[in-house]
């Protein structure tokens, strides 16, 4: 269960690309903290920031500036200078599953890649084989798939032999990067209860990165919501959909198309969505929402707001809260 | 409502690959009205597409064998070239990737400048210039005089969209048909398009068929909804009815699957896969996923059948009696 020692930290976090048409500050100054077994949601639109975030944990990017740590090390660098063990404790899960299993391997060979190499020592052809097969039966596949090539199986499956990929290396902590959003809803049921599942069974911690408010809405324990590199919201999850602070975070909650009269009591009123994200690159000045925003005036054009505590445990950056 | 802009009776559709024959859509009857919104749901493969295509009778380049007993766009047949200078004339589709829908090398300007010129031959640059600034601002672009002057890339994906929207808008059709128009957009840019298109619709009295794999955005705006599985419909009817009262395994077990902003967790979805449409089923599609299958299931088809007291009401299910909740099983 959760715990109140932090597993993840993330603090004044920043990302900075070059490009041909100027910096893009796709990461800009964010702040927050994963417990140990708890699952955090990190939810935005596209292009804000929210895979480079994770990016980051991984350590597929090098932070521009600020600073991540994993317990009480720092692991705000790249993976190339991370130890074995690091790498290890840290996975992550892809959109994508048919584009991150490579086509020419079997299940099999696929997954004994990282029980292998984070063995720590050489291991018997039996004990590979041992160690696959707990793993399949982990995610709740057949043993049969083991000598089936990726595209003889079904999306979601392939999505669950991303999973076991993971979990073979015994990690501590995995980043899934929108893990059901390529899938139909009830292969998408399937694996979010699975990931829940697994979780409690291996003591995990999450980072749930997904655009999807009514996942995360059944899935996280907590969650914080981004917009153009900055987290403009992050409350528990029930006191979040119960009070949405922010005007963003109100504006996605009316967004969201539902199934039934009682879901769409639940959103707030009056809220009509205007305007698109503007592009990273030219970022607007003071609180980046403000073109878009029903409540702006002349201090929000001016002015980033701070992030503040709003009601306990519940955090919102806003001149107008 | 009034008359039927378009009527597919009996409609069925394989594809010859090169393992065999695959039996897409066995026998399909839908009907749309004037005026009306009308939603066509289902998971991916289920022919939503197929469907569609051969009511725009743009299946001529695939492997498709169609048959039909009717299939009337307005009252025509679609047969033929002059049934497709009827689809022509009467049926505009949005498609789901805004990005591939246009063509990359060709200014906005240029694009537009060509359905224009069909619909209206022989007129002066004025009246295009004007023509082509009043379909951009019917769909609340910004900077429209900018849009026109851009090539694809250098616009969002929503205003892309937009662009194809206004595209679909500018012909004055009676039928408008948006394949996933929303899907590769972020939601509060799909809640405007939805929006936009709601609007349109109905201050030009066209009809819209709507096809999505969400059901959330087709019970934004459609008014009658058809629930397809593995080609065929298994449940149609008022769109409010359907979702407030689901009949079908598969629209229940869709419906559950849906996660909920209320909470209380996901229902577990529904087992198994659609069929391959190489070897169907011989009885009910549904019945090797469905909880409620009994024998006659695997050995008889249901047919679609008008439910008792209802209002255009009609499900297909042998066992429609089990009034409780079924259980839905795991992932084996």
């Amino acid at each position: 269960m959760m715990s109140n020692e932090s597993i993840i930290k993330v603090n004044n976090l920043r990302k900075e690309f070059k490009t041909k048409f100027g910096n893009l500050i796709a990461v800009d100054g964010v702040n927050f903290e994963i417990k140990q077994g708890e699952n955090f949601g990190l939810v935005g639109e596209s292009g804000s920031g929210k895979s480079t975030i994770g990016s980051m944990i991984v350590g597929s990017y090098k932070p521009t500036s600020g600073t991540i740590t994993f317990f009480d090390e720092d692991i705000s660098k790249s993976s190339k200078h991370r130890s074995a063990d690091l790498k290890r404790n840290i996975q992550l899960v892809f959109q994508d599953p048919g584009g991150s299993l490579n086509p020419r391997k079997t299940i099999r060979e696929i997954l004994s890649v990282p029980i292998e190499l984070y063995a720590g020592k050489r291991l018997s052809r039996k004990e590979i084989d041992e160690r696959v097969q707990s793993v399949l039966t982990k995610v709740g596949l057949p043993l049969e798939y083991l000598e089936k090539f990726p595209r003889a199986i079904g999306g979601g499956e392939k999505q669950l032999v991303c999973v076991a990929r993971a979990l073979a290396a015994h990690p501590k902590f995995i980043v899934l990067d929108e893990p059901t959003s390529a899938l139909d809803v009830s292969m998408q049921a399937k694996i979010t209860n699975r990931l829940i599942e697994l979780q409690k069974s291996q003591k995990l911690s999450y980072l749930f990165i997904t655009h999807n408010l009514c996942l995360v809405r059944n899935m996280c324990d907590r969650l914080a919501v981004m917009y153009l590199g900055n987290i403009c919201e992050y409350a528990d999850t029930p006191e979040f959909f119960k009070n949405p602070k922010h005007p963003y975070t109100q504006m996605l909650l009316a967004s969201v198309p539902v199934v039934s009269d009682e879901e769409e009591s639940l959103k707030p009123v009056k809220v009509k969505s205007i305007g698109e994200i503007p592009s990273p690159l030219n970022k607007p000045k003071g609180c980046p929402f403000h073109p878009r925003c029903p409540k702006k005036t002349s201090i929000c054009m001016e002015e980033t707001p701070e992030m503040r505590e709003v009601s306990p445990r519940h955090f919102a950056s806003c001149h107008h809260i | 409502m009034g008359q039927n802009v378009l009527e597919i009776n009996d409609l069925s559709v394989k594809y010859k690959v090169y393992e065999g024959v695959l039996d897409v859509i066995p026998d399909l009857s839908l009907y749309v009205q004037e005026g009306e919104r009308v939603g066509l749901v289902g998971e991916t493969g289920s022919g939503k597409t197929t469907v569609l295509k051969a009511s725009a009778a743009i299946l001529g380049n695939t492997p498709a064998i169609v048959n039909k007993k009717e299939l009337k766009v307005c009252g025509l047949s679609i047969d033929g070239i002059r049934g497709k200078k009827n689809v022509r004339k009467n049926v505009s589709m949005i498609f789901q990737d805004p990005s591939t829908s246009l063509n990359p090398t060709l200014k906005i300007q240029t694009q537009m400048l060509d359905i224009l010129k069909s619909q209206f031959p022989k007129k002066s640059k004025g009246f295009y210039h004007e023509m082509m600034m009043r379909a951009l601002k019917s769909v609340s672009m910004p900077a429209p005089e900018r849009v026109l002057d851009s090539y694809p890339i250098q616009l969002s994906g929503g205003m892309r969209q937009r662009v194809c929207i206004s595209m679909a808008l500018m012909k004055n059709t009676k039928i408008i048909i948006a394949d996933e128009p929303t899907t590769a957009l972020d939601v509060t840019i799909e809640e405007q398009i939805l929006e936009l298109i709601d609007d349109l619709v109905k201050k030009e009295k066209k009809s819209l068929i709507l096809v999505s794999h969400a059901l959330g955005t087709v019970r934004k705006i459609t008014d009658r909804l058809y629930v397809m599985y593995a080609g065929q419909i298994v449940e149609s009817g008022l769109t409010k009815d359907i979702f407030d009262n689901p009949h079908h395994p598969y629209t229940i077990g869709l419906i559950d699957a849906t996660p909920k902003l209320t909470g209380n967790g996901i229902a577990d979805g529904i087992a198994g896969d659609i069929p391959s449409y190489l070897n169907p089923p011989k009885g009910c599609r549904f019945a090797p996923r469905c909880p409620r299958a009994t024998q006659i299931c695997r050995e008889q088809a249901p047919v679609l059948e008008k439910m008792e007291g209802s209002v255009d009401r009609f499900v297909s299910c042998h066992n429609l009696e089990v009034s409780e909740k079924p259980v839905v099983s795991s992932l084996t």
